[in-house]
């Protein structure tokens, strides 16, 4: 072999080269360091090839759930023929041995159900509940929402949170010799990652918002792990069908967990959206009979337990009369 | 029952071949990842592989008592995977009728976005993204299986000297991908560190 001639694409090619720089042994290392050493011109080559080879890399991971996921489903669809073998098993002495194994793998998989097993907390409307997690982070969920979370979480696991809805998360940090555990909300294909750390997470017919108040979360699209941000306080990202690229902006956050405090903050909110709201939350339906109303915007704030005043101040605002029909409201 | 506990992949092989599902989930839980990495370089799409990902295993068992014992469990899995994408592949496409244009193949990894800190790595991984899918399943079988060439050949049914050309043009596409890129981000960095040797 003509090492000499090589290029940088030649020498990634070269099975010699790549077993050296990914799995050396005495031979191909005696020979490469003395070829360098005696072609010190070689030198750039042989470095840009060694990092390519150390650099290729495939970072996909299934996640823990997605691996849970399609076991269950390949063990669900194995084909049970096992007759003839179990009974020839069980005629050799062995028999109190395969009882015994039984009984272990009885345990095992009622330890695998019970750490395994998921519980679901949800609001109704005009609702908003604390839920404290057995890791010391607590979760405040509002009005129509819901969380899941698996049942035991022990020391090494990871900790995750799927959610619909709104959420606001005050994150425990955890460590396990001096490693930090990491706690992950899904919001469908949205995980954000985060270690010790308040914000909110809100999960609604397809828009995905998140808003950092303190310390730094991590989110990555499932769907594509390259389309990722990592946000400080301050800082909050949306993602809806228009929008599925994530990109960060700086934000009010007080906009995004106000409603922890009862109080619920519009800034510049059209009216078609705060409708889409209304019926999130309150499961109020708001018709805006008069078309050119639909994009009006309202800036302001009402308690979140009393609605009425919200309807007040619009009216105050703008020259609309707000009349009750049913379970409709329309605004003229 | 089994007096000693298997420790080679034949081992665990002749277990599964003989109806321990135990030996299945040893086979699983070893290789799932590198199933996704490998099945997403022939077609970047999640579902598509989950799917193929659980097909493959549920055959193995299902048709365990036709199965001989291969050289190597990983490139039998490999092998496999790749049949059953490639036929999931086609089915799709027929059922899609005239849409037969390379609307799988197209990658959609198009929009890499950027991130927090340049990070050469994550930089390298979008590059290999972007290249055809054939190209991006030669690189992940040579440069992360470090398999031979013969073994890449036999895996794929390349022909050696295509598979060569086709490996060489990948790694010239990626290298000039990643020299674009670090030429961008060089003086970046020279200048943060200027910064700080200031401070």
């Amino acid at each position: 072999m003509n090492y000499l001639e090589f290029d940088i694409e030649d020498f990634i090619m070269d099975d010699f080269f790549q077993k050296w720089v990914k799995a050396p042994d005495e031979d191909s290392d005696k020979f490469w360091t003395q070829w360098i050493l005696a072609h010190p011109e070689k030198k750039k080559e042989i470095d840009n090839a060694m990092h390519f080879i150390k650099k290729v890399d495939f970072n996909e991971k299934w996640t823990p759930s997605e691996r849970a996921k399609m076991w269950s489903y390949i063990e669900s669809n194995l084909e049970k023929d096992q007759s003839n073998y179990k009974k020839v098993r069980l005629k050799s002495n062995w028999s109190w041995l395969a009882v015994a194994c039984s009984l272990i793998i009885i345990c095992s998989v009622a330890l695998y159900f019970y750490r395994f097993r998921t519980q679901e907390t949800s609001t109704t409307f005009r609702e908003t509940k604390k839920v404290l997690l057995n890791d010391g982070s607590v979760v405040t969920l509002n009005a129509n929402s819901s969380i899941i979370y698996k049942n035991g979480w022990y020391a090494n696991s990871n900790r995750e949170v799927w959610i619909k809805g709104d959420a606001i998360f005050e994150v425990s940090k955890q460590e396990v010799n001096g490693e930090k555990i990491p706690f992950v909300v899904h919001a469908d294909n949205l995980n954000v990652e985060v270690l010790g750390t308040i914000f909110s997470v809100s999960n609604r017919r397809d828009k995905k918002d998140i808003a950092l108040q303190h310390g730094s979360v991590k989110v990555t699209d499932e769907n594509n792990i390259a389309n990722t941000v990592i946000l400080r306080p301050g800082e909050g990202v949306s993602q809806s069908q228009e929008q599925i690229t994530l990109i960060k902006q700086e934000i009010d956050t007080r906009y995004y967990t106000s409603w922890k405090d009862k109080i619920t903050l519009f800034k510049q909110k059209s009216l078609a959206e705060i409708a889409v709201m209304m019926k999130e939350w309150y499961d109020i339906n708001i018709i805006i009979d008069n078309p050119t109303l639909k994009n009006e915007t309202f800036t302001g704030s009402f308690p979140t337990d009393s609605v009425d005043v919200f309807f007040v101040k619009l009216q105050k605002l703008y020259p609309i009369q707000v009349t009750k029909k049913g379970d409709n409201i329309h605004l003229k | 029952m089994y007096s000693e506990l298997p420790n080679t992949e034949t081992d665990w092989w002749l277990r599964l071949l003989d109806g321990d599902q135990e030996a299945l989930g040893y086979f699983y839980q070893k290789y799932a990842d590198t199933l996704l990495k490998y099945g997403l370089s022939i077609v970047y799409n999640r579902d598509l592989v989950r799917d193929a990902v659980q097909e493959l295993f549920v055959q193995i068992w299902n048709r365990r008592k036709n199965l001989t014992t291969p050289n190597s469990v990983k490139y039998y899995l490999i092998a496999s995977l790749r049949r059953i994408i490639l036929k999931s592949v086609i089915d799709d496409r027929k059922q899609l009728d005239t849409n037969s244009d390379d609307d799988y193949f197209v990658n959609n990894y198009s929009q890499i976005t950027e991130l927090d800190v340049p990070d050469i790595d994550n930089i390298l991984q979008g590059a290999i993204r972007t290249l055809p899918p054939r190209q991006q399943e030669l690189v992940f079988l040579r440069f992360f299986e470090n398999m031979s060439y013969e073994a890449i050949s036999e895996v794929t049914g390349l022909d050696y000297q295509i598979l060569r050309n086709t490996l060489y043009r990948a790694i010239k596409s990626l290298r000039h991908n990643l020299s674009d890129k670090i030429d961008l981000l060089l003086p970046l960095m020279l200048l943060l560190f200027a910064c700080l040797l200031r401070n």
